[in-house]
């Protein structure tokens, strides 16, 4: 196994708040990576770093040995970083089958130029990213609903829709900001199933998450994140019995 | 008869320009989500450019020292051509910025466009502008039909623009467009580069308007400063929200809607004291109408569309 991510020494200040502190750990390729610990931790700071959606105050993070750092938002993502987001992040005036399509990278329609002159291999290319739509939308059982407004739908439909769309783009590594939020028990089990399938497949995820029992189910491995300091890391077994988690997680003083 | 005649020929033409601003609106704001307020200004650069570059030597008290005695369809490209580079110069570091930021940063050049038409007088011909434009295939039109005439030119032209606006909007560009609209980081995230998108829309709104510009100065006969005020970009805006954002066809509509009502204000025969109460009473009209469809029709007269997903051939029983 070989680190897929590394954040090296990333910190990040708001004014005098260390909401992330020297923070160094690894996402290894082909694992399932969690990232838990109380509200106001730097988790989802974290990803934002990650994701170039907030800059560094100091560190550096590298995806497949390659710097990212300080990159825009779009470059990450077409590097093959994934993201979702705490509260499911759709298009909300967009159809739900067009939600999935948008997502598609390097769209040849999507040069002004060429939606004048290339018109027939614009709709050969929609016709052939259309029947890929359909196989998603089938997985995320939004198919009855594909020609709904996104606004419309439900939160765990909302959550399945987002995930779903974040993999048109076929990433290598996805980062879940909270995936059993807004989620019922029974899509939860589902998700899971999912995740678990799209990783055999060979996709990493590194997923943040309050639902322990969902995360521990899950994980092969879990950082755990406490006033911005990574405080361990492990397999899911050693974290739980890990005094200083219990400690930061119900505040027991030995 | 014949005068009835004219004075549509008069109205198509003022209604047809002014439905390329409310598609440029509609480009800007309704699928891309940019609030472009000084698109008169635009107008404003559009229509001085063709003033300049058709125009000849200047006479008597004419203070202006560049003419370039060009044809009309060169004037009309050069129109097009320096309000994109115009565009791109404002674009560059404000589309950075988001929301409320452009509608400051464009309100700001449209007012500072009109200063520059009636102070930078070599350039512009100062406050007395420029009369007397040359207007395309006049030679062969002569008197009063060339009305007519114009008013048809038009209309073909913005049938034209109509076409490309359509097509943008259902293509995947326009699809993206409104993504971005909808959700910026949700666009940044699927690794959309937003700022390219509105760069694009920016500078294709912003040629329409440079084209709206010449167009404007055929049916005027002249170019002055005061007729570049911020009403202008008002009115494409009021049409916009009137017919309905996202929706080129509600751009079409809300104009009709709109100038039809303000045109037919001057089929009202008055005596010559109540015509200044008259011509005043536009600007309610104008707010009038904006009330009422917002009260009964919140989202235009023809709100923004889904479109139907593209029809598969085969691959659908398979997939």
């Amino acid at each position: 196994m070989n680190a897929m991510l590394q954040v090296e020494g990333v910190s990040k200040h708001f004014g005098g708040l260390k909401a992330l502190d020297d923070c160094t750990l690894n996402v290894e390729q082909g694992s399932i990576t969690a990232l838990i610990g109380p509200n106001g931790s730097g988790k989802t700071t974290l990803f934002n770093l990650i994701t170039g959606f907030l800059k560094a105050t100091k560190g550096r993070v590298l995806f497949e040995g390659r710097e990212i750092t300080g990159l825009p938002e779009h470059r990450i993502a077409n590097l093959g970083i994934a993201r979702t987001f705490q509260v499911s992040s759709l298009f909300p005036k967009l159809t739900v089958w067009e939600n999935l399509l948008v997502a598609y990278p390097d769209q040849e329609g999507e040069s002004l130029w060429s939606v004048f002159t290339r018109y027939g291999s614009i709709r050969a290319q929609e016709e052939q990213q259309m029947a890929r739509v359909y196989r998603s939308l089938e997985r995320i059982g939004l198919t009855q609903k594909m020609e709904e407004r996104a606004a419309n739908l439900s939160a765990p439909e909302a959550r399945m829709l987002e995930i779903g769309r974040q993999l048109m783009f076929s990433p290598r590594l996805v980062l879940l900001d909270e995936p059993s939020s807004g989620v019922n028990p029974a899509m939860l089990d589902r998700l899971a199933d999912r995740i678990i399938e799209l990783n055999k497949e060979g996709l990493t995820f590194f997923i943040i998450g309050h639902n322990l029992s969902f995360i521990m189910k899950l994980s092969h491995y879990i950082h755990v994140l406490h006033y911005g300091k990574l405080i361990t890391s492990g397999p899911p077994k050693t974290v739980a019995q890990d005094e200083r988690v219990i400690e930061a997680y119900l505040g027991v003083h030995r | 008869m014949y005068n009835i005649l004219l004075f549509l020929a008069g109205v198509i033409s003022l209604i047809g320009i002014y439905t390329l601003l409310t598609l440029a609106v509609n480009l800007h704001y309704g699928y891309a989500g940019l609030l472009s307020f000084g698109i008169v200004g635009f107008v404003a650069v559009g229509a001085y450019t063709y003033a300049i570059v058709t125009r000849g030597a200047p006479v008597g008290e004419d203070v202006y020292h560049f003419y370039f005695n060009q044809p009309w369809w060169v004037g009309f490209l050069a129109a097009g051509m320096v309000t994109t580079i115009f565009a791109f110069i404002i674009g560059l570091p404000t589309l950075r910025v988001q929301g409320d930021y452009l509608l400051i940063v464009t309100f700001a050049f449209a007012e500072v466009i009109q200063d520059l038409l009636s102070n930078e007088g070599y350039l512009t011909n100062g406050t007395r502008g420029f009369i007397n434009i040359h207007q395309p295939f006049r030679e062969l039109i002569p008197g009063r039909n060339y009305q007519l005439f114009l008013a048809g030119f038009i209309v073909v032209i913005v049938v034209i623009v109509f076409l490309i606006a359509q097509r943008v909007g259902t293509a995947p560009f326009g699809r993206t467009l409104r993504a971005m609209r909808d959700n910026e980081p949700a666009a940044l995230s699927i690794g959309k580069n937003v700022y390219r998108f509105k760069m694009e829309i920016f500078l294709l709104g912003a040629a329409i308007c440079g084209f709206a510009g010449a167009m404007y100065t055929w049916y005027m006969t002249l170019a002055l400063p005061s007729l570049f005020g911020m009403s202008v970009s008002f009115a494409a805006w009021i049409a916009i929200i009137v017919g309905g954002q996202g929706n080129n066809k509600g751009a079409i509509v809300g104009t009709i809607v709109l100038l039809g009502a303000q045109q037919a204000l001057k089929f009202i025969s008055t005596s010559p004291e109540l015509t200044p109460m008259v011509s005043s009473f536009e600007l309610i009209l104008e707010g009038l109408v904006l009330i009422v469809i917002l009260r009964f029709w919140p989202s235009g007269l023809i709100p923004e569309k889904s479109p139907r997903p593209p029809k598969l051939a085969k691959i659908t029983e398979e997939a």
